[in-house]
């Protein structure tokens, strides 16, 4: 390879990996991120009609009935439980509460449970 | 060209598999500049640790290229890695993270390692882009350059690792923890292992042979039931010589000057031209050499079929075109070879009595014509420089006629500008472009 063809190659190198690297970024945005959005919004409502609503705020971390859930996955700890935070600990106090929450088990199934809990994600 | 474009292939799709990986199964956000700049950091990355493979010297990358393109390529490529990670934080800061990202200073360790790799990055590609003006030391430069690189990529891994988003992901952990274990043993067998191999399976210096002005021959032979690696005429290799006596130790390439067709000796024919080369003449008959080599695509042995050479000579650049001679008269060669070689004075003439009996000898059907820009008073050769119009004058019709050009850099240049304005395409001419950091 000569030193023309190497001025080439680079530009064609760096033009080609340029163009792969804003595609994908806008293909990431403009495609994949309204498919999120449009999870983000099947599990806000899930949780609405879940109930989960009447016992907490999602905008505030102040106690309705149970504790509000604002920033949750930003907390070290769950507020009842204690327990860390993590999406395995939520989905355990869906199933199995602590304290007097109900139990969810028999009423969402684990597709549900992981919708919602990424809706938690997003407060 | 097919290996080669083979190669780049593989190369760009390397770069780009991580932007992939995350881009289907990362999570997302609407911001296309957020987007941006998280995939020119996964890119950006991949540049970084793709680096120390293409340095490495490793064969089955550096045949399809030479060693002298493929090293500039690693300098265009560690250009394009600054700007795509320095990209990274000013499209984060646009995209909502507000300038704090940029000039704040309370800010997490993570960040603080990633704005260190991206200055220490900065600096290296500043330091090799500058070596001559910033008037650093080819060693110097090298010491840097081995110290702060792969300071750079663990600085860089470790900010993605903590910091990155994306890095939550099993593949994008997978593809940045195969790529630490590509980089570190490649580094490591590149900076240490090798060169420690090579000493333990060190040459011996058999002879010492002053050539002309400044200029000596160093004949190396292999250790004990070893054979010289296979080489092809014109190729250049890698030597650190080991003398003692004080002298330094201190890895430089030389263009091999001795053909593949000499048996039981390689060797290499040195000008004095800086601190190190100032030192050669002390070498001794017995001292040990590490050899690593052969390197280069600038053979004739490569282009067999074409039958018509002119080599364009300048100072020490005769070396890699005596090597591709002296093959031609081995293997009693017929093509037709014209010679311009330029010197100062007869003094600096190198390898003047071989040429002439290799010219005597009619294989290759060898013509020299030494020019000198400084000849003595009895000098009845030509004088002046290789310019376009001698050129034109040896060689009549330039058409089918294929140029091989090494010398000074001054040189090179006004030769190549020469053969363009003859209408000579580049295709016609092959380059020795022997300082990797020009």
């Amino acid at each position: 390879m000569r030193k023309t063809d190497l001025k080439r190659t680079t530009t064609g190198v760096v033009i080609v990996i340029t163009c792969i690297v804003l595609l994908l970024g806008a293909f990431r945005a403009l495609v994949r991120a309204p498919a999120g959005l449009a999870e983000k919004e099947a599990g806000a409502a899930l949780f609405q009609e879940t109930g989960c609503t009447q016992c907490h705020y999602t905008d505030s971390r102040e106690t309705r009935i149970g504790p509000g859930l604002e920033d949750l996955f930003e907390r070290e700890t769950l507020p009842a439980s204690g327990r860390p935070v993590s999406e395995e600990n939520v989905r355990r106090q869906l199933e199995s509460p602590y304290e007097n929450m109900p139990s969810f088990a028999d009423e969402l199934d684990r597709e549900q449970m992981n919708l919602i809990i990424d809706y938690l994600k997003t407060l | 060209m097919g290996g080669a474009l083979l190669r780049i292939i593989l190369y760009a799709a390397v770069v780009v598999l991580p932007v992939a990986a995350a881009a289907f199964l990362g999570e997302s956000s609407p911001s296309v500049l957020h987007e941006a700049a998280r995939s020119m950091a996964l890119a950006g990355f991949m540049i970084l640790v793709l680096q120390v493979v293409l340095a490495a010297r490793i064969k089955w990358i550096e045949r399809a290229f030479g060693f002298d393109i493929l090293i500039r390529f690693h300098k265009h490529m560690a250009v394009f890695a600054v700007l795509l990670l320095l990209a990274h934080p000013l499209l984060l800061a646009l995209s909502g993270g507000g300038w704090r990202l940029l000039i704040g200073l309370d800010l997490p360790w993570y960040i603080y390692a990633g704005k260190a790799a991206l200055v220490l990055l900065a600096l290296n590609v500043l330091a090799s882009l500058y070596q001559d003006r910033l008037r650093l030391k080819f060693e110097q430069w090298r010491s840097l350059h081995a110290f702060t690189a792969p300071l750079v990529i663990v600085l860089a891994f470790t900010h993605s690792w903590v910091a990155g988003d994306d890095l939550e992901t099993a593949s994008l952990r997978t593809i940045w923890l195969v790529m630490l274990c590509l980089a570190v043993p490649v580094f490591a067998y590149h900076r240490f292992f090798r060169p420690l191999r090579l000493k333990q399976r060190a040459f011996r210096v058999v002879e010492v042979r002053p050539e002309a002005e400044d200029v000596h021959t160093v004949k190396l032979a292999p250790p004990e039931g070893e054979e010289i690696p296979d080489y092809l005429p014109g190729q250049f290799h890698f030597v650190t010589f080991y003398r003692g006596r004080g002298l330094p130790v201190e890895e430089h390439h030389w263009t091999i000057s001795s053909s593949p067709t000499e048996k039981g000796f390689i060797s290499s024919t040195i000008k004095n031209l800086g601190d190190f080369t100032s030192t050669i003449w002390m070498t001794k008959t017995g001292d040990r050499a590490a050899v690593h080599g052969a390197f280069g695509r600038f053979s004739y042995a490569l282009h067999l079929e074409e039958k018509d050479l002119v080599f364009l000579a300048g100072g020490i650049g005769i070396t890699p075109l005596m090597s591709m001679l002296r093959h031609m008269r081995d293997t009693g060669d017929t093509r037709s070879v014209l010679l311009l070689y330029a010197n100062r004075n007869e003094d600096q003439i190198v390898f003047q009595k071989e040429l002439s009996e290799i010219e005597a000898g009619g294989r290759p059907a060898l013509e020299v014509v030494h020019v000198l820009s400084r000849p003595g008073e009895i000098w009845q050769g030509e004088t002046g420089h290789i310019d376009r119009d001698r050129i034109l004058e040896h060689c009549g019709e330039l058409k089918g006629k294929v140029f091989y050009v090494c010398g000074p850099p001054a040189m090179r240049q006004s030769v190549v500008t020469g053969l363009r304005e003859l209408g000579v395409p580049d295709r016609a001419v092959r380059l020795e472009i022997f300082s990797f950091l020009d």
